[in-house]
C-alpha cells in the first residue's frame, strides 16, 4: 500500500507541474499524440481479442455465450450500445449516479432497466433465440424477470424521483 | 495520512482518473493478473493529455472479488483543467472472442472518477482467456457529444 501512496503522490506532484503547462509537452512526446485513448495497439493483442475488437468496429455479430459457458447466438454492438445508451439516459434523467467502485443498487437498478428493454439474440437463421440483458437470458427466463424489474424502477427510480 | 484522506487531497489537482476493475470468478477462485504489468488498461480521454500513471498494484482480495488497479493522470491540453461535464465507463468481458458479460454504464457529473465492475463467471472449471474491454466516455457542457475510447486488459487465467 506504501507504493500506492507514494506512486499517486507523485502522480499528483507532476499533474500539479503539468496543469501549469510545464510538462504537457514532454509527457506527450512519451505517448501517442493528444493520447486520445486509441485502441490498444494490434501486437499487444491476442487473436481472438483482435477478432473480438474487429466485430465491435464492423457491427459485425457477436458470439455470445450462456452462463454454462456455451454459444448461444449473436448481438450486434449497435444494438448493445444503443440499449444501453437509452437505459443510460433514464439514469442521468434520473440523477442517479453510480457512487464509488460499489454501488450494488444502482448495479439493481440498470440491470433492471435492461431486462425492460432486453437485445434479441438471434441464431445463424435470425431467429430470436433469447435476450442480452447484461448476460443472456433464455425468453422463459426473461419473462419471469420482467415483474420484478417494473418494481425494481418504481422502487429505486420512479418513486425517489417523485419525492 | 490515509489513504482514503490521500485520494480526497489529490483529487482536486489530479485533472481525470478513470479506472476499470477486472474482476470476477468464484470466490473460492483466484484471478491472476501478474500478467497486466507492463500494460496500459485506461489511456486519457478525448482532448487530453497524459501525465503520469501509477504502477499496478499488488492484487488485493475483496470478498469474492480480486481486484487489480492502475491510475491513470490526465489533464486539459489546452489549460490543464477538467473539461467535462459528464464521464462515463464501462465494460465488456470475454472468454475468448465470446461475449460473456456487459457490466452498466458507470456515469458521474460530479466526481472525477468512475469505475465500473464485471464480476460474472465466465468459464466455470477456469480460463486463459479471460479479459475485458473498457469503454471510457467524455462529454462537454452543452454538447450531446460523447467522445469515447477503448482499452482492453491483457487475458488473465481464472482457476
Amino acid at each position: 500500500m506504501s507504493r500506492r501512496r507514494t506512486n499517486i503522490a507523485a502522480g499528483v506532484v507532476i499533474v500539479g507541474i503539468a496543469a501549469g503547462g510545464a510538462l504537457a509537452a514532454s509527457a506527450q512526446e512519451d505517448r501517442h499524440e493528444g493520447d486520445v485513448a486509441a485502441a490498444p495497439s494490434a501486437e499487444d493483442l491476442t487473436a481472438a481479442q483482435l477478432e473480438a475488437i474487429e466485430a465491435v468496429r464492423s457491427d459485425a455479430p457477436i458470439p455470445v455465450q450462456d452462463v454454462s459457458g456455451d454459444v448461444r447466438g449473436y448481438v450486434r454492438d449497435s444494438a448493445l450500445t444503443a440499449r444501453d445508451e437509452r437505459v443510460t439516459e433514464q439514469m442521468v434523467q434520473g440523477f442517479r449516479e453510480r457512487h464509488g467502485s460499489v454501488d450494488e443498487e444502482y448495479d439493481e437498478l440498470y440491470e433492471a432497466l435492461r431486462i425492460l428493454d432486453p437485445v434479441p439474440v438471434v441464431d445463424d437463421t435470425g431467429a430470436t433465440v433469447g435476450y442480452w440483458t447484461h448476460n443472456f437470458k433464455e425468453l422463459s427466463e426473461l419473462e419471469a424477470l420482467t415483474p420484478d424489474a417494473r418494481a425494481t424502477v418504481d422502487r429505486l427510480l420512479l418513486d425517489q424521483a417523485g419525492e | 495520512m490515509s489513504m482514503s484522506t490521500m485520494r480526497r487531497t489529490s483529487l482536486p489537482l489530479a485533472a481525470g482518473l478513470l479506472v476499470v476493475l477486472l474482476t470476477g470468478c468464484k470466490s473460492s477462485q483466484k484471478v491472476v493478473v501478474d500478467s497486466v504489468d507492463g500494460s496500459s488498461w485506461i489511456k486519457c480521454a478525448m482532448g487530453q493529455s497524459y501525465v503520469n500513471e501509477s504502477s499496478d498494484d499488488d492484487p488485493a482480495q475483496y470478498g469474492a472479488v480480486t481486484e487489480a488497479w492502475r491510475d491513470y493522470y490526465c489533464v486539459n491540453q489546452d489549460t490543464g483543467a477538467l473539461w467535462w461535464s459528464r464521464l462515463e465507463v464501462y465494460g465488456r468481458k470475454y472468454n475468448g472472442n465470446v461475449l460473456c458479460d456487459t457490466s452498466p454504464v458507470a456515469w458521474t457529473s460530479s466526481s472525477r472518477s468512475v469505475s465500473v465492475q464485471t464480476r460474472e463467471v465466465c468459464a466455470s472449471g477456469g480460463s486463459n482467456q479471460i479479459w475485458v474491454a473498457g469503454y471510457h466516455g467524455a462529454s462537454r457542457n452543452g454538447s450531446s457529444t460523447i467522445r469515447r475510447a477503448t482499452s482492453v486488459t491483457p487475458e488473465v487465467t481464472s482457476q
